[in-house]
């Protein structure tokens, strides 16, 4: 029973995001958002994980080096518009060669399981804040009076100071998800 | 009602923030966030959806030719 839950969890996560972008008609995000439901469940087959590690290895430095000069490039360039749309398009093969990781043995199990909960409790009060912004405007009930992140954040991505402001912490969190190594 | 949502998102960051400055300064008492990601991430799949999830965002704030609307 674990093991199916822990089959199944990303791909219904991605399912449900799926249909929150079909609704406010973002057909688009919601197709991307089944891709990564599919590549979920392909990654669980042996073939396709060995197949992705030749890659790794073979163009894993390639990757490193392009994500960086990719996202630096984006200083320069304003949120929505066609040379930020290739940025993230081109960047999509590195995320799908990401490395598995070592296990890394806690130390302290207490201080483990604190910072695990608040984590935790972090992640549901933000996704519970959004979904109740975002479902409260996309069904046009008051879309003043409740906005999302993205519409927050809008005004600040269009200023060069405020997107690199942004952008920093967004370039630290990928390159932490996509290259980094346990400590030996 | 839209300061209070705001106000909302500015805690969540500040809290944030704030445990993972104790959790640096305090590691015995709270594990850094670091170090709770590094063992979620042992799983590819995991892995796979958070590393899809953080590309989502920059390309639905950044990427993506279709703006969020504003009135």
């Amino acid at each position: 029973m674990t093991k199916l839950k822990g089959k199944i969890f990303w791909p219904v996560i991605f399912i449900f995001s799926a249909y929150m972008q079909f609704l406010r008609a973002a057909y688009v995000d919601g197709i991307i958002d089944l891709c990564a439901a599919i590549v979920c469940l392909l990654i669980e087959m042996h073939s396709v994980e060995s197949a992705l590690t030749r890659l790794r290895i073979k163009l894993g430095k390639f990757i490193q080096m392009f994500y960086i000069l990719a996202f630096l490039s984006l200083l320069f360039i304003d949120v929505h518009t066609k040379p930020a749309f290739f940025v993230f398009i081109l960047l999509t093969p590195a995320l799908i060669l990401v490395g598995p990781q070592n296990w890394i043995k806690d130390k302290n199990p207490q201080a483990f399981n604190r910072s695990k909960y608040i984590l935790l409790g972090l992640v549901i009060a933000l996704g519970l804040t959004e979904t109740g912004s975002f479902l409260i405007s996309v069904t046009g009930i008051n879309d003043k009076d409740f906005p999302t992140i993205s519409l927050i954040l809008d005004p600040t991505l269009h200023n060069n100071i405020g997107r690199t402001i942004l952008l920093i912490p967004f370039m630290y969190i990928g390159y932490f998800l996509l290259f980094s190594k346990e400590k030996k | 009602m839209e300061d209070i949502l705001i106000s909302i998102y500015a805690a969540i960051l500040a809290t944030t923030v704030g445990v993972s400055i104790f959790a640096k300064l305090r590691p015995e008492i709270i594990a850094p966030f670091s170090t709770v990601m590094n063992h979620i991430l042992n799983n590819r799949k995991t892995r796979f959806a958070l590393a899809f999830s953080w590309w989502w965002i920059g390309w639905h704030f950044m990427g993506s030719p279709w703006p969020v609307k504003m009135d």
